[in-house]
Protein backbone atom coordinates (compact mmCIF):
# COMPACT_ATOMS: atom_id res chain seq x y z
CA UNK A 1 0.00 0.00 0.00
CA UNK A 2 3.10 2.64 0.55
CA UNK A 3 4.13 2.21 -2.88
CA UNK A 4 0.79 3.43 -3.89
CA UNK A 5 1.15 6.88 -2.41
CA UNK A 6 -0.94 8.99 -0.25
CA UNK A 7 -1.01 11.35 -3.70
CA UNK A 8 -2.92 8.00 -5.76
CA UNK A 9 -5.10 7.27 -2.76
CA UNK A 10 -6.39 10.09 -2.01
CA UNK A 11 -7.25 10.78 -5.54
CA UNK A 12 -9.06 7.52 -5.32
CA UNK A 13 -10.76 8.73 -2.80
CA UNK A 14 -11.94 12.07 -3.86
CA UNK A 15 -13.14 10.55 -7.25
CA UNK A 16 -14.95 7.97 -5.44
CA UNK A 17 -16.66 10.22 -3.00
CA UNK A 18 -17.71 12.67 -6.44
CA UNK A 19 -18.60 9.27 -8.26
CA UNK A 20 -20.73 8.30 -4.91
CA UNK A 21 -22.60 11.46 -5.07
CA UNK A 22 -22.64 11.30 -8.52
CA UNK A 23 -25.05 8.15 -8.66
CA UNK A 24 -26.83 9.11 -5.35
CA UNK A 25 -28.34 11.92 -7.11
CA UNK A 26 -29.71 10.25 -10.00
CA UNK A 27 -31.78 8.06 -7.44
CA UNK A 28 -35.50 8.70 -7.66
CA UNK A 29 -35.34 8.91 -3.91
CA UNK A 30 -32.63 12.25 -4.61
CA UNK A 31 -35.16 13.60 -7.21
CA UNK A 32 -38.03 13.16 -5.19
CA UNK A 33 -36.61 15.31 -2.68
CA UNK A 34 -35.44 18.15 -4.82
CA UNK A 35 -38.94 18.35 -5.84
CA UNK A 36 -39.78 18.40 -2.13
CA UNK A 37 -37.59 21.09 -1.53
CA UNK A 38 -38.99 22.87 -4.70
CA UNK A 39 -42.60 22.58 -3.05
CA UNK A 40 -41.44 23.78 0.57
CA UNK A 41 -39.48 26.47 -1.05
CA UNK A 42 -42.74 27.97 -2.61
CA UNK A 43 -44.55 27.58 0.54
CA UNK A 44 -42.11 29.29 2.05
CA UNK A 45 -42.73 32.65 -0.25
CA UNK A 46 -46.26 32.27 -0.06
CA UNK A 47 -46.04 32.44 3.85
CA UNK A 48 -43.55 35.42 2.66
CA UNK A 49 -46.67 37.79 1.17
CA UNK A 50 -48.68 37.31 4.01
CA UNK A 51 -48.33 40.03 6.52
CA UNK A 52 -48.56 37.78 9.82
CA UNK A 53 -45.83 37.85 12.33
CA UNK A 54 -47.12 34.93 14.87
CA UNK A 55 -47.43 32.75 10.97
CA UNK A 56 -43.89 34.02 9.93
CA UNK A 57 -42.40 33.18 13.29
CA UNK A 58 -44.38 30.21 13.82
CA UNK A 59 -43.05 28.29 10.26
CA UNK A 60 -38.95 29.34 10.63
CA UNK A 61 -39.67 27.69 14.65
CA UNK A 62 -41.16 24.94 13.51
CA UNK A 63 -38.66 24.35 10.16
CA UNK A 64 -35.74 25.09 13.00
CA UNK A 65 -37.27 22.05 15.42
CA UNK A 66 -37.31 19.91 12.80
CA UNK A 67 -33.52 20.16 12.03
CA UNK A 68 -33.36 20.20 15.37
CA UNK A 69 -34.67 16.74 15.35
CA UNK A 70 -33.01 15.73 12.51
CA UNK A 71 -29.51 16.93 12.42
CA UNK A 72 -29.11 17.34 16.43
CA UNK A 73 -29.06 13.70 17.00
CA UNK A 74 -26.66 12.85 14.36
CA UNK A 75 -24.38 15.83 14.78
CA UNK A 76 -24.16 17.67 18.43
CA UNK A 77 -21.92 20.36 17.15
CA UNK A 78 -24.54 21.62 15.70
CA UNK A 79 -26.93 21.13 18.62
CA UNK A 80 -25.78 24.26 20.75
CA UNK A 81 -26.57 26.76 17.53
CA UNK A 82 -29.99 25.26 17.03
CA UNK A 83 -30.68 25.63 20.88
CA UNK A 84 -29.42 28.97 20.89
CA UNK A 85 -32.07 29.51 17.65
CA UNK A 86 -34.81 27.75 20.01
CA UNK A 87 -34.02 30.09 22.69
CA UNK A 88 -34.42 32.84 20.05
CA UNK A 89 -37.62 32.43 18.89
CA UNK A 90 -38.81 32.13 23.06
CA UNK A 91 -37.88 36.10 23.08
CA UNK A 92 -39.60 36.91 19.69
CA UNK A 93 -42.76 35.43 20.69
CA UNK A 94 -42.62 37.05 24.39
CA UNK A 95 -41.45 41.09 22.71
CA UNK A 96 -44.52 40.18 20.24
CA UNK A 97 -46.73 39.62 23.21
CA UNK A 98 -45.73 42.55 25.02
CA UNK A 99 -45.91 45.03 21.81
CA UNK A 100 -49.45 44.12 20.84
CA UNK A 101 -50.57 45.74 24.11
CA UNK A 102 -49.45 49.02 23.76
CA UNK A 103 -49.84 49.67 27.31
CA UNK A 104 -47.81 47.03 28.43
CA UNK A 105 -44.94 47.55 25.59
CA UNK A 106 -44.60 51.67 26.77
CA UNK A 107 -44.18 50.35 30.14
CA UNK A 108 -41.36 47.75 28.72
CA UNK A 109 -39.81 50.31 26.46
CA UNK A 110 -39.30 52.65 30.24
CA UNK A 111 -36.57 49.45 30.73
CA UNK A 112 -34.60 49.67 27.32
CA UNK A 113 -31.46 51.80 26.89
CA UNK A 114 -32.54 55.05 25.43
CA UNK A 115 -29.14 54.94 23.01
CA UNK A 116 -29.90 51.34 21.97
CA UNK A 117 -32.51 52.06 18.73
CA UNK A 118 -32.81 51.16 15.15
CA UNK A 119 -34.90 52.53 12.84
CA UNK A 120 -35.93 55.35 15.90
CA UNK A 121 -37.73 52.29 17.88
CA UNK A 122 -35.82 50.35 20.81
CA UNK A 123 -33.95 47.65 19.60
CA UNK A 124 -35.36 45.30 22.11
CA UNK A 125 -34.89 41.32 22.59
CA UNK A 126 -36.89 40.90 19.35
CA UNK A 127 -34.25 42.77 17.10
CA UNK A 128 -31.69 40.94 18.81
CA UNK A 129 -32.99 37.90 18.83
CA UNK A 130 -34.64 37.70 14.92
CA UNK A 131 -30.91 39.68 13.69
CA UNK A 132 -28.73 36.82 15.52
CA UNK A 133 -31.75 34.38 13.26
CA UNK A 134 -30.91 36.25 10.31
CA UNK A 135 -26.83 35.72 10.46
CA UNK A 136 -27.89 32.65 11.06
CA UNK A 137 -29.63 31.37 8.13
CA UNK A 138 -27.35 33.60 6.25
CA UNK A 139 -23.58 31.12 7.37
CA UNK A 140 -26.04 28.46 6.76
CA UNK A 141 -26.16 29.55 2.76
CA UNK A 142 -22.88 29.78 2.30
CA UNK A 143 -22.01 26.26 3.18
CA UNK A 144 -20.25 23.90 0.65
CA UNK A 145 -22.10 21.36 -0.40
CA UNK A 146 -25.51 22.77 -0.40
CA UNK A 147 -28.24 21.89 -2.95
CA UNK A 148 -29.88 24.87 -4.60
CA UNK A 149 -33.32 24.23 -3.64
CA UNK A 150 -31.82 23.97 0.08
CA UNK A 151 -30.01 27.18 -0.57
CA UNK A 152 -33.48 29.24 -2.00
CA UNK A 153 -35.24 27.52 0.88
CA UNK A 154 -33.01 29.54 3.20
CA UNK A 155 -32.93 32.47 1.27
CA UNK A 156 -36.74 32.64 1.59
CA UNK A 157 -36.54 31.96 5.08
CA UNK A 158 -33.81 34.53 5.56
CA UNK A 159 -36.50 36.73 3.44
CA UNK A 160 -39.25 36.14 6.00
CA UNK A 161 -37.19 37.25 9.10
CA UNK A 162 -36.42 40.81 7.39
CA UNK A 163 -40.07 40.55 6.82
CA UNK A 164 -41.16 39.76 10.50
CA UNK A 165 -38.83 42.56 11.80
CA UNK A 166 -39.69 45.26 9.42
CA UNK A 167 -43.52 44.72 10.90
CA UNK A 168 -42.17 43.85 14.53
CA UNK A 169 -41.11 47.31 13.88
CA UNK A 170 -44.39 49.00 12.47
CA UNK A 171 -45.97 47.35 15.49
CA UNK A 172 -43.19 48.99 18.22
CA UNK A 173 -43.90 52.28 16.28
CA UNK A 174 -47.99 51.61 16.65
CA UNK A 175 -47.38 50.88 20.49
CA UNK A 176 -44.83 53.87 20.90
CA UNK A 177 -47.32 56.57 18.78
CA UNK A 178 -44.52 57.14 16.64
CA UNK A 179 -44.91 57.92 13.02
CA UNK A 180 -43.87 55.66 10.22
CA UNK A 181 -40.98 57.40 8.27
CA UNK A 182 -41.90 59.47 5.04
CA UNK A 183 -42.00 57.36 1.94
CA UNK A 184 -38.60 56.80 0.47
CA UNK A 185 -37.12 56.57 3.29
CA UNK A 186 -38.39 53.30 3.90
CA UNK A 187 -36.51 50.86 6.41
CA UNK A 188 -33.39 49.52 5.27
CA UNK A 189 -33.31 46.15 6.93
CA UNK B 1 -21.28 15.66 -15.57
CA UNK B 2 -20.29 12.21 -17.10
CA UNK B 3 -22.72 9.29 -15.97
CA UNK B 4 -21.13 5.67 -15.55
CA UNK B 5 -22.50 3.11 -17.46
CA UNK B 6 -23.86 0.07 -15.41
CA UNK B 7 -20.50 -2.29 -15.41
CA UNK B 8 -18.75 1.23 -14.13
CA UNK B 9 -21.27 1.62 -11.77
CA UNK B 10 -20.94 -1.93 -10.66
CA UNK B 11 -17.30 -1.32 -10.46
CA UNK B 12 -17.55 1.68 -8.12
CA UNK B 13 -19.95 -0.50 -5.95
CA UNK B 14 -17.41 -3.27 -5.52
CA UNK B 15 -15.01 -0.73 -4.92
CA UNK B 16 -16.99 1.21 -1.99
CA UNK B 17 -17.42 -2.39 -0.42
CA UNK B 18 -13.63 -3.31 -0.97
CA UNK B 19 -13.95 0.15 1.06
CA UNK B 20 -15.82 -0.34 3.28
CA UNK B 21 -14.08 -4.03 4.33
CA UNK B 22 -10.83 -1.89 5.11
CA UNK B 23 -9.31 -3.25 1.73
CA UNK B 24 -7.74 0.11 0.37
CA UNK B 25 -5.51 -1.31 -2.28
CA UNK B 26 -8.30 -3.15 -3.90
CA UNK B 27 -10.38 -0.04 -3.60
CA UNK B 28 -8.15 2.32 -5.10
CA UNK B 29 -7.19 -0.28 -7.88
CA UNK B 30 -10.97 -0.45 -8.83
CA UNK B 31 -11.30 2.98 -8.78
CA UNK B 32 -8.33 3.08 -11.08
CA UNK B 33 -10.45 1.56 -13.86
CA UNK B 34 -13.07 4.25 -13.56
CA UNK B 35 -12.76 7.20 -15.71
CA UNK B 36 -11.27 10.06 -13.45
CA UNK B 37 -13.75 13.16 -14.03
CA UNK B 38 -12.50 15.34 -16.38
CA UNK B 39 -12.32 18.30 -14.25
CA UNK B 40 -10.54 16.04 -11.10
CA UNK B 41 -7.93 15.70 -13.65
CA UNK B 42 -7.73 18.62 -14.58
CA UNK B 43 -6.64 19.70 -11.24
CA UNK B 44 -4.19 16.52 -10.22
CA UNK B 45 -2.19 17.55 -13.58
CA UNK B 46 -2.19 21.38 -12.22
CA UNK B 47 -1.31 20.24 -8.64
CA UNK B 48 0.57 17.13 -8.92
CA UNK B 49 1.53 17.25 -12.33
CA UNK B 50 0.99 15.62 -15.73
CA UNK B 51 3.96 12.90 -15.14
CA UNK B 52 2.49 11.44 -11.85
CA UNK B 53 -1.11 11.77 -13.50
CA UNK B 54 0.38 9.48 -16.55
CA UNK B 55 2.05 6.93 -13.95
CA UNK B 56 -0.75 6.78 -10.87
CA UNK B 57 -2.78 4.48 -13.55
CA UNK B 58 -6.06 6.39 -13.13
CA UNK B 59 -8.25 5.93 -16.64
CA UNK B 60 -7.35 9.27 -18.08
CA UNK B 61 -10.19 8.80 -21.35
CA UNK B 62 -12.79 11.26 -19.95
CA UNK B 63 -10.03 14.06 -19.47
CA UNK B 64 -8.99 12.68 -23.47
CA UNK B 65 -12.13 13.02 -25.01
CA UNK B 66 -12.89 16.54 -23.01
CA UNK B 67 -9.66 18.22 -23.47
CA UNK B 68 -7.72 16.62 -26.57
CA UNK B 69 -5.18 14.00 -27.03
CA UNK B 70 -2.33 16.53 -25.98
CA UNK B 71 -3.85 17.56 -22.69
CA UNK B 72 -1.20 16.37 -20.35
CA UNK B 73 1.40 17.72 -23.03
CA UNK B 74 -0.09 21.24 -23.08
Amino acid sequence: MEKTGLRVRLLARIAGDWRNREQVEQTAASLEQEAGHEATYKLFKEIGKTVDIPLLIASEELAVLRERDLFGKRDSSVLSSLNAAVADFAVMKSSLQTATVPEHYQQAATTYHSKKKAHGVPADGFHEAINSHITRLGNRMSAVGISVPEKNILRQRQANMRLAKELYIDLQRNALGLEAPAKGKGLQL
Amino acid sequence: MSQLTTEQAQVLHQANVAYAAGNEEEGVRLMKQIPLQPELARDAKEIFGAEFLLESGFDLSEAEREYGKNWLAS
